[in-house]
């Protein structure tokens, strides 16, 4: 007897918030849609990389193997998920976690999904997202119910949207910060997820909360839009705002955000982000993918320009009550300690926990109370990991933990006394190491592992110089320790190098008619002072030779330093040409026949292939409101043709009827992106621009598309047969057709 | 019962005599060589990972690898896409892939000194939460298929199963037999089954 186990939906249904339910259930049928050919690809990609369901390295059906390139037979060759990009081929699922902060029942559901979707691994990234990989795309509806059910959505963690809100992790216990930031980045996170004005940008959006200027905390010099708390005392009162920073980022053309408001007052600066949202909406570039971040909006009008417009759009913003309720809700926002703290005393200590103790811990300003940071190598963490720390957090702090950019768990309000017991509760993990944002404790980006665009492998390098400095940890130098390495797979800069002591970004060179893997060397750049300034790019070195190179500039900075000198000041003080030539003789690359290890990458015996970079998603689609609008009216008809099969009619009908109201408010968004859901000012617009202007109108059938709208409103809640709800859905496909027609008659006008 | 997503490891027999990362190598030549009756697609390196999944062999069916939970080796086999007929079937299908892989690599030249899997001690996994969480009504109704099924493949050999007893870890079981064949009379013998 076959017992019924149901589905996830099922079983999850009084969990999840409805609207968030129907969201998932709109993702799974535009999946069955592009799976049936009934959603353009472009659409569905730029739809699924909006619900966080990313490309992953060989999707294209291509991998050289090392020995020749092969294509990849998938069962499913012919359906594609996006351009050039097989249904079948396993892909990545990023996952939102704002401000990095997970709840122990949100961490064990994580370890569940890792296994039951992924290869069992929680990728912690550097933006505090977590990353899941080898998912396929049919399995991303349930798994996006799972982590519903738990308050996580992963909704625009991927596409052209506002991307996971971040903070520094110590906000709340931070000894020099103006005021806990965590509220803030929740408000921040909520109230521009999936809001109206954040849907038609052309590039991504990074946003970064910081609590002080000083330390490197949120990172908002290199951010789209940054916050670093300030207060100020007015009348004898303090108040709260922000100082607020745009146009930062990475990438090949690497930016430091700019100052655009000094001070910003809390109940501010929600709707100052909606303004900011709306001017780069409007400005921003949205052919040239490459010119498409709001850094080069900023550049190309100047940060006054822009302020301008930002003020000038902030007047124009109808009020939203979310507005101030959203701050004022951050008032209850409770982050408080499981126990009363204690001091740590003086009883035996376990063996390690005084290097430990010297490194991942941080005295917070509550007394008796420390942060600690748990080293998690290259951010990997399995599901057994996950699962004992859910309960390490629920035995020794809150149940709460929080993952930082410098990809590892931080927990925090462990009362000193309990430090020798949560020590020893680490080891059965692995996860005591010492050395916790040490010169070995090493960030990456996934590189050539997964990604499409990576061109060395930045894990594997990390993997090999952590392993190497780990075993070193104990006799380097403290100036040493203090250093940090940063490692991206290209020059878009996911692994942060540009803020790094030591940086590396992966390319290539061509030595005897072979690709050799190099990395180029990014020197001086600074983490503190919410990253402060970039490195300097000094050459390109081999691959091979990397760790060499962090000896050498690790061992001249511990003899040459001058008293309290830093790295940076080391670097700009001897000059690029020094350091230059300090690397001059790594860049050698000995022939193939003497040294094959230098023509494959760490941990890929494979010889070096540029073969398999793909084109990176990381920039999204480009399609615009109404692209999306027509694509929601098509879903909408295909809905009311599953109801009509399934003889509801009255269904049927009213989904037809939505679908053209759908197809007619994307028509609208072309000329108002503000358009009201009402159907009424949809119908009434719509008449009044698109049918009495004749714009809409058939060469050949003139009105009569524009007349099925009309009918349709006026009398769809009267279809009162199979027959009239066939016709009404007939009707429907056609309007849409008409619909799409129209916006590209539109789109070839000059 | 329809049960999807199976999985079965074999325990390494003894210690690995060299570093774990020499599979990384090993995998690569199955995916240039096709050496196993699936298709393969790349090979990832979990070796930092504590106790993790070591090194992986993705592909499109299922995923392979040196597996390292809790401490014990083995080489971990993870069907993802649905298999079709009776569970019986199904199993034999799992297990023959992680025979077929274990041989091959049992056999390498490139591996010394040659590892060594049990094909006598693994454990069955279901790793599906929605059909099969690990509650003791999943265990009463999967049991008696998981002894059929070694019963045939094993043709009558004696047999202990040990359930998983954390119930938020997957369901599965750990079989334990009292004879153990070679690989290739273990493949034999379930070609018959599939």
């Amino acid at each position: 007897m076959v017992k019924m186990v149901g589905s996830w939906k099922e079983r999850l249904h009084d969990r999840m918030p409805a609207p968030l339910a129907e969201e998932i259930d709109v993702f799974e049928t535009q999946i069955e849609m592009r799976k049936q050919g009934k959603l353009d690809e472009k659409v569905f990609a730029e739809t699924r990389l909006r619900r966080g369901a990313y490309g992953q390295r060989y999707d294209n059906g291509q991998r050289h193997d090392g020995v020749r390139a092969r294509t990849l037979e998938f069962p499913s060759n012919d359906v594609h998920k996006g351009p050039d990009t097989k249904w079948d081929a396993p892909g990545m699922m990023r996952i939102k976690i704002p401000f990095g902060y997970l709840n122990a029942e949100q961490v064990e559901l994580l370890a569940d999904i890792s296994e039951e979707y992924a290869d069992g691994i929680s990728h912690i990234t550097t933006r505090q997202d977590i990353q899941l990989h080898f998912v396929n795309i049919e399995d991303t509806p349930d798994l996006m119910r799972r982590l519903a059910s738990v308050g996580i959505t992963t909704r625009e963690a991927c596409g052209n949207s506002i991307r996971n809100v971040t903070a520094c992790v110590r906000a709340g216990v931070c000894r020099g910060e103006s005021f806990d930031v965590s509220p803030y980045a929740h408000a921040v996170a909520h109230y521009l997820l999936g809001h109206p004005d954040v849907q038609d940008f052309g590039r991504k959006f990074k946003i970064a909360l910081s609590g002080c200027q000083h330390e490197a905390c949120g990172l908002t010099g290199l951010h789209d839009g940054g916050l670093i708390a300030k207060t100020r005392v007015v009348d004898g009162q303090q108040e709260r705002g922000f100082g607020v920073y745009i146009g930062g980022g990475l990438g090949a053309v690497p930016f430091q955000a700019k100052l655009l408001f000094e001070f910003v007052d809390e109940r501010e600066i929600l709707p100052t982000f909606q303004a900011i949202s709306r001017v780069y909406a409007r400005l921003g570039e949205k052919r040239n993918r490459a010119r498409a971040r709001v850094k080069f909006l900023v550049q190309k009008l100047g940060v006054e320009e822009f302020r301008r417009l930002v003020i000038e759009e902030r007047e124009s913003l109808p009020e939203d009550a979310r507005w101030t309720a959203m701050i004022d809700a951050t008032r209850e926002w409770a982050d408080d300690p499981l126990k009363p703290g204690a001091p740590l005393g003086e009883g035996n200590r376990p063996e390690g926990f005084e290097a430990w103790h010297r490194s991942n811990v941080y005295a917070q300003r509550q007394p008796n109370y420390s942060l600690v940071t748990l080293r998690v190598p290259l951010g990997d963490l399995t599901a057994t990991q996950m699962r004992q720390l859910a309960d390490l957090s629920r035995r020794f702090v809150n149940g709460s933990l929080r993952l930082s950019v410098e990809q590892n768990v931080v927990l925090r309000w462990v009362s000193n006394a309990d430090l020798p017991a949560l020590y020893q509760a680490l080891r059965p993990l692995g996860l005591e190491m010492p050395g916790a944002g040490s010169i070995a404790d090493i960030t990456a980006c996934p590189g050539t592992d997964t990604c499409k665009l990576g061109i060395a492998s930045s894990r594997g390098l990390a993997r090999e110089l952590s392993r190497r400095l780990t075993a070193q940890y104990d006799e380097l130098d403290s100036v040493v320790k203090e250093l940090k390495i940063k490692i991206s797979g290209c020059f878009n800069a996911c692994g942060q190098h540009h803020v790094a002591d030591i940086g590396f970004y992966g390319n290539s060179r061509t030595v005897g008619g072979y690709t050799v893997p190099h990395f180029q060397v990014v020197l001086g750049g600074q983490w503190n002072e919410n990253a402060g300034a970039y490195g300097l790019a000094i050459g390109a070195v081999p691959s091979r030779r990397i760790p060499e190179v962090v000896q050498l500039v690790a061992e001249r900075f511990r003899r040459e330093r001058e008293e309290g000198e830093s790295f940076q000041q080391y670097i700009r003080r001897i000059g690029k040409k020094e350091v230059k030539s300090m690397l001059d003789d790594l860049k050698s690359v000995p022939g193939y026949q003497a040294d094959r290890s230098f023509y494959s990458d760490w941990g890929d015996p494979r010889e070096f292939s540029l073969g398999d970079i793909g084109v990176g998603e990381c920039a999204g689609e480009v399609v615009s409101l109404t692209d999306f609008g027509l694509a929601d009216a098509e879903r909408e008809v295909f809905e009311a043709q599953v109801a009509l099969d399934e003889h509801q009619f009255r269904e049927a009908a009213e989904r037809a009827y939505r679908s053209m109201v759908e197809a007619a408010r994307g028509l609208i968004k072309t000329k108002n992106i503000d358009i009201s859901s009402d159907p009424e000012v949809i119908v009434s617009d719509f008449r009044r621009d698109f049918h009495e202007t004749g714009l809409f109108h058939d060469k050949y059938a003139g009105a009569k598309f524009a007349s099925y709208l009309f009918k349709a409103h006026r009398s769809w809640a009267e279809v009162s047969s199979e027959e009239s709800a066939h016709q009404l859905v007939e009707e429907a496909q056609l309007f849409i057709e008409a619909a799409h027609a129209c916006y590209q008659r539109m789109q070839q006008r000059p | 019962m329809e049960w999807q997503k199976l999985g079965v490891k074999l325990e390494l027999d003894g210690e690995l005599g060299f570093p774990i990362h020499e599979f990384i190598g090993e995998f690569h030549r199955f995916i240039q060589t096709d050496r196993l009756p699936i298709m393969l697609i790349d090979v990832h390196d979990y070796s930092h990972v504590h106790q993790g999944p070591g090194i992986l062999l993705v592909g499109d069916e299922a995923n392979l690898s040196i597996d390292q939970t809790d401490g014990r080796v083995g080489l971990h086999v993870a069907y993802k896409r649905p298999l079709g007929g009776t569970t019986g079937q199904k199993l034999a299908r799992v297990l023959r892939l992680a025979a077929q892989a274990a041989r091959a690599l049992e056999r390498s030249r490139h591996l010394k000194p040659a590892p060594a899997f049990r094909s006598d001690r693994f454990t069955v996994v279901v790793n599906d939460r929605l059909s099969a969480p690990n509650t003791e009504e999943t265990r009463a109704t999967f049991e008696p298929e998981l002894r059929a099924f070694v019963a045939e493949a094993y043709a009558g050999v004696e047999c202990a199963l040990e359930p998983e007893s954390d119930p938020r870890r997957l369901f599965g079981m750990r079989v334990a037999l009292s004879q153990r064949p070679t690989f290739d009379e273990l493949i034999k013998s379930l070609a018959t089954l599939q």
